[in-house]
């Protein structure tokens, strides 16, 4: 109790008067006595023993010692065997052999038990082995008195040899099982190391680890990570558990800024339920390990702190690792991002500016000098601002578009419903009408295709793109082509142009964000979005797209594959 | 300024849109009425009220969606034109869905602006006195006798089809939403992708290149609209 109590750093001890009669008290000492001399700096109240009508208080009791191993019957029954198969063993051999050899027989049975269920069981054998021994085998036969002293001297030396070997058989076995626990030990923290290093995700580092520490403990595991505001929460738990109460939650928070343990057995907050300890590395603490259990008593054996310890240093690490590759992965978006930010300037600048200067020369010539120009020059002047301040329009909606896939955006987004793609393509090449007015087009889209699982905004973006493209690139008066298949489970469409084709040293990078392909002053430069654009946005609906040059001829010939949805449409069962 | 001419109450918050319009609208004899806000747009509707509003959805007070959800819900019939940005099909749809009559995207046109307001305000005008036969390109569509004609040849419809096509007619040039043809035919209880089904059999059988399609117009994330008569 008084181990408890310092253990727990109690303060006061309340204890009940005892109702036990003088001469127990006499006989066994008091309880309340004992305590009171012991206790040092705790104080101790006794209060009346009443008695209290049963059951009107719940029991409610703390543990102090841990629990002693059941006493084990089965051990004790198989030693009685032993014994009594070590007589029958003697009788049967009594005719021919001497009395030293008896000894032999039981001694074997000693070391066996002892080496099988340690040392009481064996000091039990080594007890019941002598009577035996005596009873049976020494003159006068079954009585416990010996007549002759070279039996005397026999049965005393069996007594203390079975004695001594149990002793030390016991210890051996002790070891062994020691060795035993530590091999187990170790070989659950490899595995747990092993199954750490396997995992990638901070969410998979944390579930082995409050999985594996609740198996190997055979406890209640949560695990607290700091958030972005410096506050913990709870991250992961076996068996799986989401909040704290406050009790809990203002250990683990002590815990958290002091770096120390505290909580359930530790020296601050021990009213809580659980104790929360640090998990550190060489860098500081990481987070904190919660763990309680049902049982009373002592929380943790030292054996159970040690590994304890050690599984935790180890998520330490491990959650240390998954820290540094997330900041690596950051360090490197952030290059990434960087670099893309100056091309976006410097793209912008020109792309923004190029129709601009366009738009405002042909408005301010119109405005000052209008007056003097024929209709034929007004009119042309006047297209050039509308055409341009189309192109500027399709710029911005790429940027937006851009935008829209960079931020994600577009991966939760997409408006996905069953389309034919025939339709698609129609609504596509009306809005590209204009773009595509200098070439002729070339339509061969089967009629039976089956619809597709796409969401029709992005895919008419993504046609219109390379639509845009085909039209950038090929020769007025040229034709595109825009074919449809279907191959096995995907519907396959083409769109080919007859310009001059990709350069092979291009064709890896053509659907880089900002690339162009060869910018000569007589072809009218992308804005390198068109084709990264299509791609983000085919690849947000399940789909694959590929840049290839034509096989009959010069010219580009893009792919888009979107897979047929398994589910399709009966026509049959139609409303 | 007679009393006979149109009035137009332009609401957004742009000075240069407004001024576009107050310029391009004019030249169609249009008397053009001005709100740069929704406090405004209010004032402007009860005090004098116009024949048709074109509003935009990005007010700076209280987003055009719920302005038009007030004056729908406080029985306002008015005509309204959405003006919205590209990329806000749900937007467009809500709109429309709210009781917006049509809409059209900036950047636009001064001539697709100019053709959608003069449906809505012809839808507005005779609502019930829709003529029999309707006609656009070479398709005819009599509404009394049910028969559909490409040129001099019958076109067989299903019920189905020709349903979806007489709720196009009867609002032709106006575009509707997925939703509301499916309400009209199936009562609503129906998924989007069986209208796509029977949109496309319907193309097939009353277009000449069903993918691009000259009469029933995709509005893609929105809807469809059939073509209005030349």
């Amino acid at each position: 109790m008084i181990g408890y109590a310092q253990a727990n750093n109690i303060t006061h001890i309340v204890i009940g008067k005892s109702t036990r009669s003088r001469w127990f008290e006499i006989l066994h000492g008091s309880v309340v006595h004992e305590l009171v001399r012991r206790a040092g700096n705790i104080s101790v109240h006794v209060i009346a023993g009443e008695q209290i009508a049963g059951g009107a208080i719940p029991k409610k009791t703390v543990g102090t010692a841990e629990p002693s191993p059941a006493l084990d019957v089965r051990a004790y029954a198989v030693a009685t065997l032993a014994v009594a198969a070590c007589v029958g063993l003697g009788l049967a051999l009594w005719p021919w052999i001497r009395l030293e050899n008896i000894d032999l027989v039981f001694l074997a049975a000693v070391v066996g038990i002892a080496v099988r269920f340690g040392l009481w069981p064996s000091l039990f054998t080594s007890v019941l082995s002598t009577l035996c021994y005596n009873f049976f085998f020494t003159d006068p036969y079954y009585t416990l008195l010996i007549s002759s002293p070279t039996d005397i001297i026999a049965v005393v030396f069996f007594a203390v040899v079975a004695i001594v070997v149990s002793n030390v058989a016991a210890r051996a076995r002790v070891q062994a099982v020691a060795a035993m626990a530590r091999a187990r030990t170790t070989e659950s923290l490899y595995t747990f190391s092993r199954k750490l290093a396997g995992v990638g995700t901070l969410d998979d580092v944390l579930w082995v680890t409050a999985y594996q520490t609740a198996l190997m403990l055979k406890m209640r595991v949560v695990l607290l990570l700091p958030e972005k505001d410096g506050t913990i929460a709870v991250k992961a738990g076996y068996p799986p558990e989401d909040t704290l109460d406050d009790a809990d939650l203002a250990a683990a928070n002590w815990a958290w800024e002091n770096n120390r343990p505290a909580g359930r057995g530790a020296d601050t907050l021990p009213g809580a339920h659980r104790l929360f300890l640090p998990m550190r590395t060489g860098r500081g603490a990481v987070g904190i390990v919660g763990i309680d259990s049902d049982k009373p008593g002592l929380l943790l054996t030292p054996d159970q702190r040690r590994l304890l310890d050690a599984l935790i240093d180890q998520a330490a690490l491990a959650i240390e690792r998954v820290h540094l590759v997330e900041d690596m992965d950051r360090v490197r978006r952030t290059i990434e991002t960087d670099r893309l930010r100056s091309a976006l300037l410097t793209s912008i600048s020109h792309d923004l500016k190029t129709p601009l200067a366009a738009i405002m020369g042909a408005a301010g010539t119109l405005k000052e000098y209008g007056a003097p120009l024929n209709d034929q020059a007004k009119a042309d002047l006047l297209s050039t601002v509308i055409d341009e301040a189309e192109r500027l329009n399709r710029f911005i909606a790429n940027l937006l578009d851009m935008t829209r896939i960079e931020s994600g955006a577009i991966s939760t987004e997409p408006q996905l419903g069953l389309h034919y793609p025939g339709d698609i393509v129609g609504s596509a090449l009306k809005r590209a009408r204009k773009i595509t007015s200098g070439h002729e087009i070339d339509v061969d889209i089967p009629s039976d295709l089956p619809m597709l699982k796409l969401d029709p905004v992005l895919f008419e973006q993504a046609l219109f793109n390379l639509l845009d493209n085909a039209a950038k690139y090929a020769p007025v008066g040229s034709t595109i082509g825009i074919e449809g298949l279907e191959d096995d489970d995907s519907v396959v469409l083409k769109i080919k142009d007859e310009g001059p084709g990709i350069p092979p040293e291009d064709m890896e990078r053509i659907f880089d964000t900002f690339y162009r392909v060869g910018k000569k002053d007589r072809v009218r430069a992308g804005t390198g979005l068109g084709l990264s654009i299509c791609k983000g946005f085919v690849e947000a609906m399940g789909g694959t797209i590929s840049a290839d040059n034509r096989k009959d001829r010069s010219g580009a010939v893009f792919t888009i594959t979107m897979p047929i949805p398994t589910e399709e449409p009966y026509l049959e069962e139609m409303p | 300024m007679t009393t006979s001419t149109v009035k137009i109450l332009v609401v957004d918050d742009e000075p240069p849109i407004r001024k576009l319009l107050r310029v391009g609208l004019s030249t169609q004899d249009y008397t053009i009425l001005e709100a740069s806000n929704a406090k405004t747009a209010i004032e402007i509707v009860e005090t004098c009220p116009p024949d048709l509003i074109l509003l935009d959805l990005g007010l700076p007070d209280i987003p055009g969606n719920e302005l038009l959800r007030k004056w729908r819900d406080e029985g306002m019939t008015l005509p309204v034109v959405i003006l919205s940005s590209r990329t806000d099909e749900a937007g467009i749809v809500k709109a429309l869905e709210t009781g917006a009559d049509d809409y059209v995207t900036k950047p636009f046109g001064m001539n697709e602006l100019v053709a959608r307001i003069r449906v809505a305000l012809r839808h507005r005008l005779q609502q019930q006195g829709e003529k029999p036969v309707f006609h656009t390109g070479d398709l005819s569509v009599d509404l009394v006798k049910r028969i559909v004609r490409l040129g001099d040849k019958e076109v067989k419809l299903s019920p189905k089809e020709y349903g979806i096509l007489r709720i196009l007619v009867q609002h032709a040039g106006k575009v509707l939403t997925h939703r509301f043809i499916l309400d009209q035919i199936w009562g609503g209880a129906t998924d989007v992708q069986y209208l796509r089904v029977y949109v496309r059999q319907l193309r097939q059988k009353i277009e000449q290149t069903p993918d691009q399609p000259r009469y029933i117009l995709t509005e893609t994330g929105v809807g469809y609209r059939l073509s209005e008569p030349e």
